[in-house]
């Protein structure tokens, strides 16, 4: 055979090999391939990264960090990692390039809030910047800076805090906004405003007496409460801006209840000179009564406008038990909202004016929400002492309430679906009546 | 024997070795590295979705399921899902038995039969089973939340093997994931799909995204949660399918289930 026949056949056979099935090249496959579905389940606590803050001398660093921080878990968003799992070297910086996001994989950090406090020379104030990073993308979700006095620290990193919280999930945080509640650190019940996170109060009422349930004006400016200071619980009003006080409504009987209207100088309040506790209108400056709204027999009381304006809840015993009802802003024919439970009251109207929050007797006090048809009811407390006093943030993401569960009364935050609470006050004069701010800026 | 002959001999012995030879380098080449072929019909694939079911009425609920926190910031305690009861329709022959009917005793091709019927089952009810909250309600009106599973729908059948590993792979990977609260706000539809291979242990040797979301962020994030996880439950044996790689499964991480 002559060499080429020799490569012909050689290469025929090398071919045949080739294209031979082989036992080794059967599939091994056993089975059909599952994808197995996994749902984002929601809000839930988004690792994030915060080292301690770049800084220079002349600015309260740890304040500012502790702040963030506490801020931060406050929120329900985040769960903020311990700064003893960081392994970032401190020469690194905040910017991007001047760090390595493998460095924040490491302690698990979805996201990294580097900040920079400075105090800028000339002006006596100071500065902070917040650096905010998505750590799997390895981006910036965005970068910002406030200024203000070094001695208002706390308000510049509240600032920070929302800051962080709007790059990350695209929604304004709610800490720079405050709460109108009682205190009795005094040895009375006296009206404070008391920053969200529970620090910073300030005391309005000075009276020596019983002050309660205070409500805001729409603009934040004013706030109308009952005081007994002058024997008989009376509705005030008190201007934030210079502390001037002036009593609004001193019927005989009950003067209680004050909430404004979000348009009009108007409060709708429960009076009962006429021997039944009945919800009417008043003008917010002169007090003269405007109209009555409800005429029923029983109780009729904790009147709150909706967002709108155009319709009021109340608590009425017109059918036996303390229920919700609905009705026109200007009176008439009142609508029954909650059927659950044998005694509801104190509704407060979320702010996109689709909920109601209020209490519900079930054993203890506890808060619950619901849809203007009282139904998709959520319940936001359970079996933890008694929960009181609802309020709604602004952003209408969280609600507030008063709660006994740790032996006095504090102020705490539960997310609108009760699924994170948080104590907000420590005092142990207790909180109560906590009513949130009604802007998310103070 | 003419010299021709034994060199045509010797041409096929040589052939035969030489297949030999590059038939078992192949053998293992293909067994030491490379990348995963595609083993499956790619249309022949399985989507096992998880659905929540709502709250029923009639009385005030209990609170989310999620513990509150405590002011000391000691951890959540995890809610155990009740597993989901075994709601697979099929002809039974047994109860053709007890109708009288005559039927023949195969027990291996009837195990095979009802096998086959579960998972014909299964994949068919996947794709349109009803979902409408009135369909829930209707079928399981005590369900809570966070408690009951659906698959494909609550009025689809319930595949409990399925369903358990299911809950195994929740509770791994869940608390892994974190995609950004805001990209998932703006883009509620996006989903990725990931492949995995597994040691028969369960460690995670490989893992790549198979279909991008078109969010890079949030192709991370998965891969992040996958990749944190070290290792992940074995899939049933039905489930089971073996590559070069490993044990391959397949997870989609899906922003919002629009079905809720």
């Amino acid at each position: 055979m002559r060499a080429s026949s020799r490569a012909l056949l050689l290469f025929a056979c090398l071919l045949l090999a080739s294209l031979l099935p082989w036992p080794g090249d059967a599939p091994r496959a056993q089975g059909t391939l599952a994808t197995w579905g996994l749902t984002y389940p929601g809000k839930r606590n988004l690792p994030i990264a915060i080292p301690r803050p770049k800084g220079g001398e002349g600015v309260a660093l740890d304040e500012f960090w502790s702040v963030v921080r506490r801020d931060l878990e406050i929120s329900g968003w985040f769960k903020v990692l311990d700064p003893a799992a960081f392994v970032e070297p401190s020469s690194a910086g905040v910017r991007l390039g001047e760090f390595d996001f493998a460095d924040w994989k490491v302690p698990g950090a979805a996201v990294l809030a580097k900040t920079v406090v400075t105090a800028t020379s000339g002006t006596g104030s100071a500065r902070a910047e917040a650096w905010v990073y998505d750590v799997a993308g390895g981006a910036r979700l965005d970068a910002r800076a406030f200024t203000g006095q070094p001695e208002r620290i706390r308000t510049l990193a509240h600032r920070v805090s929302n800051a962080i919280i709007e790059a990350v999930t695209g929604e304004r945080g709610i800490f720079d906004t405050r709460f109108a509640a009682v205190n009795a650190r005094s040895g009375n019940k006296e009206i404070y405003i008391v920053d969200v996170d529970g620090h910073g109060a300030v005391q309005i009422t000075r009276n020596g007496s019983i002050n309660l349930a205070p409500a805001w004006s729409p603009d934040g400016g004013s706030l109308v409460y009952t005081s007994y200071r002058a024997g008989n619980p009376d509705l005030y009003v008190t201007d934030l801006s210079n502390t001037k006080t002036r009593r609004v409504s001193a019927r005989m009987g009950l003067n209680t209840g004050g909430t404004w209207s979000p348009f009009q100088r108007v409060l709708a309040v429960t009076l009962s000179f006429n021997g039944n506790s009945d919800i009417y209108t008043v003008n917010a400056d002169s007090g003269e009564q405007i109209a009555r709204l409800t005429n029923a027999p029983g109780i009729d009381t904790s009147a709150a406008f909706s967002p709108d304006g155009a319709q009021i809840a109340f608590v009425s015993e017109r059918s036996g038990g303390a229920q919700i009802y609905v009705m026109p802003a200007a009176g008439g024919e009142a609508r029954r909202v909650t059927f659950h439970g044998s005694h509801n009251t104190d509704p407060a109207w979320s702010p996109d004016g689709t909920k109601l929050a209020y209490v519900s007797r079930d054993g203890n006090f506890d808060v619950f929400t619901c849809g203007l048809d009282g139904r998709g009811v959520i319940r936001i407390t359970q079996g933890q002492g008694d929960n009181e006093d609802p309020s709604w943030s602004p952003n209408g993401q969280y609600v507030a309430f008063s709660s006994t569960r740790t032996g006095t009364g504090q102020i705490w935050i539960s997310t609108a679906d009760g699924y994170h609470h948080v104590q907000v006050t420590q005092d142990k004069g207790g909180w109560s009546n906590p009513t949130w701010s009604p802007s998310l800026t103070w | 024997m003419p010299a021709g002959t034994d060199l045509q001999a010797w041409a096929i012995a040589l052939s035969l070795g030489l297949h030999s030879c590059l038939a078992g380098t192949l053998a293992a080449t293909r067994g030491c590295s490379g990348d995963a072929e595609p083993l499956f019909d790619p249309d022949d694939v399985m989507m096992i979705e998880m659905a929540a079911l709502p709250k029923s009425a009639g009385r005030l609920p209990d609170r989310a399921s999620r513990a509150p926190r405590p002011a000391d910031g000691a951890p959540e305690a995890m809610t155990q899902p009740q597993q989901p009861s075994d709601q697979m329709r099929f002809e039974d022959p047994d109860k053709e038995k007890e109708k009288g009917e005559k039927v023949e005793d195969h027990s291996l091709d009837r195990e095979r039969l009802l096998a086959e019927a579960r998972r014909k089952a299964l994949v068919d009810s996947l794709s349109d089973a009803p979902i409408g909250d009135a369909d829930r309600q209707q079928t399981d009106p005590d369900s809570t939340l966070d408690a009951t599973f659906g698959f494909g729908g609550a009025t689809g059948p319930v595949d409990p093997e399925a369903a358990r590993y299911l809950v195994e792979l929740r509770q791994v990977l869940l608390p892994l994931w974190n995609p950004l609260p805001k990209v998932v706000e703006q883009n509620p539809a996006i989903f990725t799909l990931v492949d995995i291979w597994l040691d028969p242990d369960g460690r995670i040797a490989d893992s790549e995204v198979q279909t991008p979301s078109g969010n890079g962020s949030f192709d991370q994030a998965c891969l992040t949660a996958v990749a944190r996880a070290r290792r992940l439950p074995i899939p049933p044996a039905r489930f089971k399918v073996e590559t070069r790689k490993g044990i391959q499964i397949r997870v989609s991480f899906r922003a919002s289930d629009a079905r809720l």
